[in-house]
């Protein structure tokens, strides 16, 4: 465009406004980000009380204050900040420079004269302020700093404004471009520092410019892309996850389990430079002693690593297992510190292990989970979860040479004082503090498990299967367990209606209602129909960590996962009462969904319900899985109670023609018998409409008897 | 067979390992010389051994070449090895039910070894499936002179190789007498149990005398808890 001359902003009164809008857009939303509560279920969840606290107890809550800062998103914070600072600047210049109003040119205020003045009014205006103000007719004024070019400025825009307001072409200007003398040039105000502008500086702002798009840009998309790219989605870095599969067995073991867990890279950034391999002999001399209690193929396997850095996090892991003293502090925090992102690796493994739809190992490593939460051998006694209990006490407890390791429930429902008679050498406060702990396990005991599809009594092939699991929490030593109630062992299909209750959500009404004060259960409530458990009892895990209850189906005989694993981390009933932390009993239930296989027959599976964070509260029950014919389905379908039909609908006048005696609509038989025809073609329709929609969260595994193993060294 | 670690085959570093070959036999061995640390020592040796057992087999072919024969069993009965084996154990069986118990062990150990020891390009399913028989008769052999360690043992064994096994679970059922007369009462319920699970077609007649073993077993568990 010819002609446009661009006025920048060299007052610098546009710039606060374009700086401080975007670093409002920035600042905002991240100090949203950043005060918005946690609502990760570590940090929602109650705790356990206990007042035990291990051997290193210091060295595990650096850990856990480590981990904490680590997630309190510092930079963010920072960014935030600074970002406020500049916002009030920014507000700060904005009050103090000077506006400089662009001026609107005004005819009436020129003239002095009000806006409803007529024609007429404004003609003799003219006349008159002609002969007050014509530069022929009047003198400068020095007392008024008068000179002759301010006279004819003044006239001149008098005669303008007149004329603006008489005559048609310059009131046409006027309206159109807001001056008399027509289409004026562009005035465009641009809100940048003159200093970016001026004649030097073009090439200072080019080169930033192009520093920032090709150097900047590029490099931060870059780093975030690959960092993206280079995690599982178990949060596991991909390396990791290749080198964990490489070590998959069919028949390995827990303590395969922990050495797989060993190749991981993220030990890498633990132990940095000479800590890789610092201490090692220290340790592996301690876990070699019998007293710490590996087993001979643990150990020989540990001996055959030859990596420096793998063999000491595998010995430290071990250490942490076996519960065994270093005696250096840097090697114990280590060793403290390895055990969370062994955790994190055999998450890790188990998705392998569900991949390969093989029993064992993944039995293996939910196992290994456990007792890395719980720092226990993979043979050790479940006792030693309680607190104060050592090798030696077990050892009083069960003999010298006991075969199998007496289960923790079993411990509890012994009486009262052949239990304290056993442990005859620990202290009464110690005693105590075990029992309190032991009496807040949330041990989930399995009432019944049965299967059923919603809205139907009989399970057909390929239909939506729930697998319904009821049962209570009682945590070992309750005595006073009361009778399971019948009535809770049912479960009432919601209403047709009910989508909130067939979704599984909570009702919107229920979610925006305050929890009540005064019920006894409000002390855990944290969302609305969701209890959460207690965080793990885990002195030795250098984290908090909620437990998770998984149920899958395995086929027992082929040993192969029949419905891959639901897991659970909330209830929908309180588990233990607020007022003095005794439990409910109430029958808490487990939902969760598949599909049936599309063959008719029973289906003998095995339930295994297991608790991630504790050794020895697992259960298996088994389960028949009846699918039976469609036919029968629609038997039973028709003795459900539909409403008669409406005498002047269609179905109305099929029910006449079926049941007969219904007002005469004869003369429709044909057209009726047509639209019969295309009902029933609507129904498969459905059907199959139905066979597509049905959730495949997961799939039975099709049992093949004529499986042959193939070839393996 | 030794299986190297995974982490040990590492293709960017190359590690000399202080190997001789006898010039006769032409077998591998690690130099006298060598300072064996314990560590590789242990996998090495097992590595050197896979090797040098192959060669030996490999010689022994009569292919021509010495190239191992197709692994199906295209002309599986006339294979020597095989032959053998089925020869072994048909002497073993009729010694048992000679009661020639002694005899009956020593011939199926002999079936046994030389199942074992067959060259590593056989089909592992038949393989499997023959040692698990051979282990189950063994037991049945063992059960005889009431050494019911032995017994066990081979039980197992033979689990270990095939499961599910068929045969109408007999391999439980011994395991299970062996373990109830050792009284370990709980771990034969525990063994009964499994196989119960394991087996298909358990349900009705053929599983009767398991399921009374499996009574039996609970009842003395409980009478032995009960009296501690």
């Amino acid at each position: 465009m010819s002609g446009t001359d661009y006025n920048y902003d060299d007052n610098g009164q546009f710039f606060p406004f374009f700086v401080l809008t975007l670093t409002g857009l920035v600042t905002l939303p991240l100090t949203y980000n950043i005060l918005k509560k946690n609502e990760d279920i570590e940090n929602t969840a109650p705790r356990i009380q206990s007042d035990f606290k291990p051997k290193h107890d210091d060295l595990i809550q650096a850990q856990r204050r480590a981990q904490k800062r680590k997630e309190f998103k510092t930079k963010r914070t920072i960014a935030v900040i600074l970002g406020y600072l500049i916002m009030a600047w920014m507000v700060y210049k904005i009050i103090v420079t000077k506006r400089i109003m662009p001026k609107i040119w005004d005819p009436y205020e020129i003239l002095g004269l009000s806006r409803s003045t007529s024609e007429q009014a404004i003609k003799k205006h003219k006349r008159l302020s002609s002969l007050k103000y014509h530069p022929d007719k009047v003198r400068p004024d020095a007392s008024k700093n008068e000179t002759v070019e301010t006279l004819n400025d003044r006239w001149v825009e008098m005669s303008k404004a007149y004329s603006a307001l008489l005559d048609e072409e310059v009131r046409n200007n006027w309206i159109q471009y807001g001056h008399p003398d027509g289409k004026q040039s562009f005035s465009i105000g641009i809100a940048l520092p003159k200093l970016m502008i001026s004649e030097g500086n073009g090439k200072y702002v080019l080169l930033f410019y192009a520093l920032i798009l090709g150097v900047a840009l590029p490099y931060v998309v870059g780093k975030w892309w690959y960092g993206t790219q280079a995690l599982t989605k178990d949060g596991v870095i991909i390396a990791s996850a290749g080198k964990i599969f490489k070590e998959y067995k069919e028949e390995i073991t827990i303590g395969g389990v922990v050495a797989a867990t060993s190749t991981g890279e993220e030990f890498q950034q633990l132990l940095k430079g000479s800590r890789s391999d610092a201490g090692l002999s220290k340790v592996e001399k301690s876990i070699f002693a019998p007293e710490a209690g590996l087993s001979e193929q643990d150990l020989s396997r540990l001996k055959e690593i030859e990596d420096p850095l793998r063999r000491k996090v595998l010995a430290l892991l071990w250490a942490y297992l076996a519960r065994v003293d270093l005696g250096d502090d840097t090697l114990e925090s280590e060793k403290y510190a390895v055990a969370p992102i062994a955790f994190l690796l055999n998450d890790s493994f188990t998705s392998i292990a569900l991949a390969f739809s093989v029993v064992a190992p993944l039995l293996a490593s939910y196992h290994a989970s456990q007792h890395i939460i719980q720092a226990l051998l993979p043979d050790a006694s479940p006792l030693l979860q309680l607190p104060h209990f050592t090798p030696k006490t077990v050892q009083a407890i069960e003999g010298a040479d006991a075969k199998s390791h007496m289960s923790l429930q079993k411990f509890m429902s012994l009486p009262q004082s052949s239990r304290r008679r056993l442990v005859a050498d620990m202290s009464d406060s110690q005693y105590a503090s075990a029992m309190q702990v032991a009496r807040q396990m949330p041990n989930f005991v399995v009432a019944k498990a049965f299967f059923k599809v919603i809205g139907d009594k009989v399970i057909t092939p390929s239909a939506l299967v729930q697998l319904v699991v009821k049962g209570r929490i009682i945590p070992p030593g309750i005595q006073h367990v009361p009778e399971v109630n019948e009535a809770d062992l049912e479960d009432i299909d919601p209403e047709e209606g009910d989508l909130d209750a067939l979704l599984g959500r909570k009702s919107a009404k229920s979610r925006r209602k305050k929890p009540i004060i005064d019920e006894p259960t409000a002390g855990f409530n944290n969302k609305e129909n969701s209890i959460q458990p207690p965080l793990a009892h885990a002195p030795y895990f250098a984290r908090n960590h909620s437990p998770r209850w998984r149920v899958f189906l395995t086929d027992a005989r082929a040993g192969r996962i029949g419905v891959p694993p639901f897991t659970f981390t909330e209830f929908d009933k309180p588990i233990f009462n607020a007022a003095d932390n005794t439990p409910t009993f109430n029958m808490q239930t487990f939902k969760c969904q598949f599909q049936a296989p599309p063959q008719v027959g029973q289906f003998a599976f095995k339930m295994h319900l297991i608790c991630d964070s504790y050794v020895g509260l697992d259960s298996t029950v088994d389960v028949i899985l009846d699918v039976q014919d469609m036919s029968k389905a629609a038997v039973v379908e028709s003795e459900d109670e539909i409403s008669e039909p409406d005498e002047d609908t269609l179905a109305g006048q099929m029910q006449a023609m079926k049941g007969g005696g219904a007002a005469g609509k004869r003369k429709k038989k044909k057209a009726v018998k047509a639209d019969e025809e295309e009902e029933e073609e609507e129904e498969e329709e459905e059907e199959d409409e139905d066979e597509e929609e049905s959730d495949t969260d997961g799939e039975v595994e099709e049992v093949s008897d004529t499986d042959t193993e193939t070839d393996e060294e | 067979m030794a299986t190297t670690a995974a982490s040990d085959i590492d293709l960017d570093t190359y590690t000399h390992l202080p190997l001789q070959i006898d010039p006769a036999t032409k077998t591998l061995s690690l130099h006298p010389s060598a300072t064996a640390s314990s560590s590789p020592d242990t996998s090495l040796q097992a590595a050197l051994s896979t090797v040098n057992q192959l060669h030996g087999v490999l010689k022994t072919l009569d292919t021509p070449n010495s190239i191992p024969p197709h692994p199906l069993p295209t002309n599986l009965p006339t294979q020597k090895r095989t032959a053998q084996i089925t020869k072994l154990r048909e002497a073993a069986s009729t010694a048992f039910r000679k009661s020639q118990f002694a005899e009956s062990i020593r011939l199926y150990t002999f079936a046994i070894d030389m199942a074992a020891s067959r060259p590593s390009w056989e089909p592992v399913a038949l393989i499997r499936d023959e040692l698990s028989g051979l282990y189950r008769d063994r037991a049945q052999a063992h059960m005889g002179v009431r050494d019911w360690v032995e017994g066990c043992k081979d039980c197992e064994a033979s689990v270990e190789c095939k499961r599910p096994q068929g045969e109408k679970g007999k391999v439980w059922w011994r395991g299970g007498k062996c373990l109830l007369e050792m009284a370990r009462y709980a771990e034969a319920a525990q063994w009964l149990e499994r196989g119960l699970d394991c087996e298909p077609g358990l349900q009705a007649d053929d599983g009767r005398e398991m399921r009374a073993l499996l009574a039996e077993a609970r009842r003395k568990a409980d009478q032995f808890t009960a009296s501690s």
